[in-house]
């Protein structure tokens, strides 16, 4: 599981150092065509929202593992060791079931994919969609990570 | 139904979900109550952050860090104790200063409060201020970001109204300048009432010197503003060449970026701006459901009745909106209420520019209005206090920020003056 781990990290981390550096390509693409080509191609905004998409999509599991998402804490600190663990237990609970519905609705939501195109580039939507299945996959992954981690503490 | 969802979604928030999380759990239970189906949920995630405006807030995010991780922090910091140093308080309003300067770079209270917080609070606790006041100071101060532009809340504000970012970003100019000044008196005025030590007067060329370092900070902040007033750039391509700025000030002017520390800072920001776009697609969602059950007509009608007087309809948004901002984020509140109160707002004839500012300051103060305000928390552990010494320390400057925001709220020529002169 560990080399599985260090395998889908190093995945994620380089998805999303290429979509970035993508996305700021295609952007400056964009100011550069918009200024000294004669005519401004009309899918480099389509093109950037998909690669976008896709860069939030690999690094959202990596934002989720390092507790990147902003959560409040009213009282927290105040509980008892026993308390806190069964309240952070719940919570990671509860977030592994939400990604997992997430995950297989993702599938469905790509599959719909299939039949739409987009209407710049005219490719399938599905690739687009599969944005979705991937941030899916990655936050059921940690969060079932996270689960495991607090019930062997 | 409804009534279900937002009690669940209370409770995962103090059950400590994260906000994102507590947005997509309460709307999958709707969800399978309602009997849609659960197709719904990527869905409508997807076409939340589907949005070429948002492609701006990662943008701004990485420049920010990048001109941070340039050591731009420091010399902003440096800058402003050159020029304001040797008054009475003169660290505190430099620290007011900074946050101003910082203003323009990164887009979020938080991030400010940490960067200029960990350079600020402890150079001022070792020059004899008070550590409560350090805090309250740093935590206070940076709730100038998101007014100043270019602002987080403000794209978000934008995107989900369809109203014109850059008229934000010059709406949030003279009440971020104000708010940011008044910040400055206040700290002047209790300095003062606590004699707090002077710094040695600096040189004309350390003045000079600091101006030089940090104009290029000051320089991104005119590219971003003027690139959009005119017409030269949309938000997006603003936050891309301020990336490119960014990235080569760090890399060429500052030298203290590295080819091989870029891969880190890139991470660092796309994972903070994949945090922030997870809320955003889930409250799309969130908010998708409100309308459905007519929440926003509800709302609606329920204060129009009460009055349809404009200042008491202001009255009860601002009250509202500053307790919803005291417990929870600036995005999520966002989100979730701004289209609503909008409508609202618009009945009872108030320009949705002018709103826009009034919410975002709501909530931005809601930062550090004391139980639970993040900058307060964030300031508290740079500076090793307690979150009462910093909370009673913060007082006198949320009495500012409230004076700002009444007057922000009944004169809106504050915020509609600059976008009036400028964009047409």
């Amino acid at each position: 599981m560990k080399k599985f781990d260090v395998l889908l990290i190093r995945f994620l981390k380089y998805g999303t150092l290429f979509s970035t550096i993508l996305l700021i390509g295609i952007v400056c693409f964009q100011i550069y065509a918009r200024f000294l080509l004669d005519k401004a191609p009309s899918w480099t905004e389509e093109l950037s929202r998909m690669v976008f998409i896709y860069t939030v999509s690999f690094a959202a599991g990596l934002a989720f593992r390092q507790g990147y998402f902003i959560q409040l804490d009213l009282w927290h600190s105040h509980l008892s060791a026993r308390y806190s663990w069964v309240l952070d237990t719940l919570s990671t609970l509860i977030t592994f079931v939400l990604f997992v519905l997430f995950l297989i609705y993702s599938i469905r939501f790509l599959m719909m994919g299939m039949a739409e195109r987009s209407p710049g580039l005219a490719i399938p939507m599905f690739w687009s969609f599969g944005a979705m299945v991937l941030l899916g996959f990655s936050m059921t992954y940690f969060a079932f990570r996270n689960v495991l981690a607090h019930l062997r503490h | 139904m409804i009534t279900a969802v937002l009690i669940s979604f209370i409770a995962f928030l103090v059950l400590r979900f994260p906000i994102a999380f507590a947005l997509g759990f309460s709307c999958l239970l709707y969800v399978f109550m309602a009997g849609l189906p659960l197709v719904v949920v990527p869905l409508k995630m997807y076409s939340g952050i589907d949005s070429f405006v948002l492609l701006s807030i990662p943008g701004f995010i990485l420049a920010g860090n990048l001109m941070n991780h340039g050591g731009l922090t420091e010399k902003i910091v440096l800058f402003c104790n050159h020029l304001m140093g040797h008054i009475r308080g003169g660290m505190a309003m430099a620290n007011v200063g900074a946050c101003m300067l910082f203003a323009g770079i990164t887009g979020t209270a938080v991030s400010e409060t940490a960067s200029i917080g960990s350079v600020m609070i402890p150079a001022m606790k070792k020059e004899g201020y008070d550590s409560g006041f350090a805090c309250a100071v740093t935590a206070s101060a940076s709730t100038v970001g998101p007014i100043i532009p270019p602002s987080v809340p403000m794209i978000i504000a934008g995107t989900i109204s369809g109203l014109s970012v850059g008229k934000l970003f010059l709406a949030g100019a003279l009440p971020g300048t104000m708010l940011g000044i008044g910040m400055a008196g206040m700290a002047y005025f209790i300095s003062v009432k606590k004699k707090y030590r002077t710094l040695p007067r600096s040189s004309f060329s350390q003045i000079m010197h600091g101006f030089k370092d940090t104009f290029c900070a000051v320089l991104m902040t005119f590219i971003i503003l003027f690139g959009i007033i005119g017409g030269i750039f949309t938000p997006t391509e603003a936050s891309i060449i301020a990336v490119i700025y960014a990235l080569f000030v760090g890399l060429f002017i500052y030298k203290k970026i590295t080819l091989k520390r870029l891969p880190v800072v890139i991470l660092d920001s796309m994972k903070t701006s994949a945090s922030l776009m997870l809320l955003v697609g889930f409250a799309n969602l969130f908010g998708w459901i409100l309308i459905a059950e007519q929440l926003p007509q509800r709302l609606s009608m329920e204060i129009l009745d009460f009055s349809t007087n404009k200042y008491v309809v202001l009255l009860i948004i601002n009250i509202l909106l500053i307790f919803v901002g005291t417990f929870m984020e600036t995005l999520a509140a966002l989100l979730i209420l701004f289209p609503i109160l909008l409508k609202v707002a618009m009945a009872v004839g108030v320009e949705p520019i002018h709103f826009a500012i009034i919410a975002v300051l709501n909530l931005v103060i809601g930062l550090t209005t004391p139980p639970v305000g993040v900058c307060l928390f964030v300031a508290s552990s740079i500076g090793k206090t307690s979150i009462m010494q910093v909370s009673k320390s913060g007082l006198p400057f949320l009495g500012v920020s409230l004076l700002v925001l009444t007057l922000v709220t009944l004169f809106p020529q504050i915020s509609l003056f600059l976008p009036n002169l400028f964009i047409k």
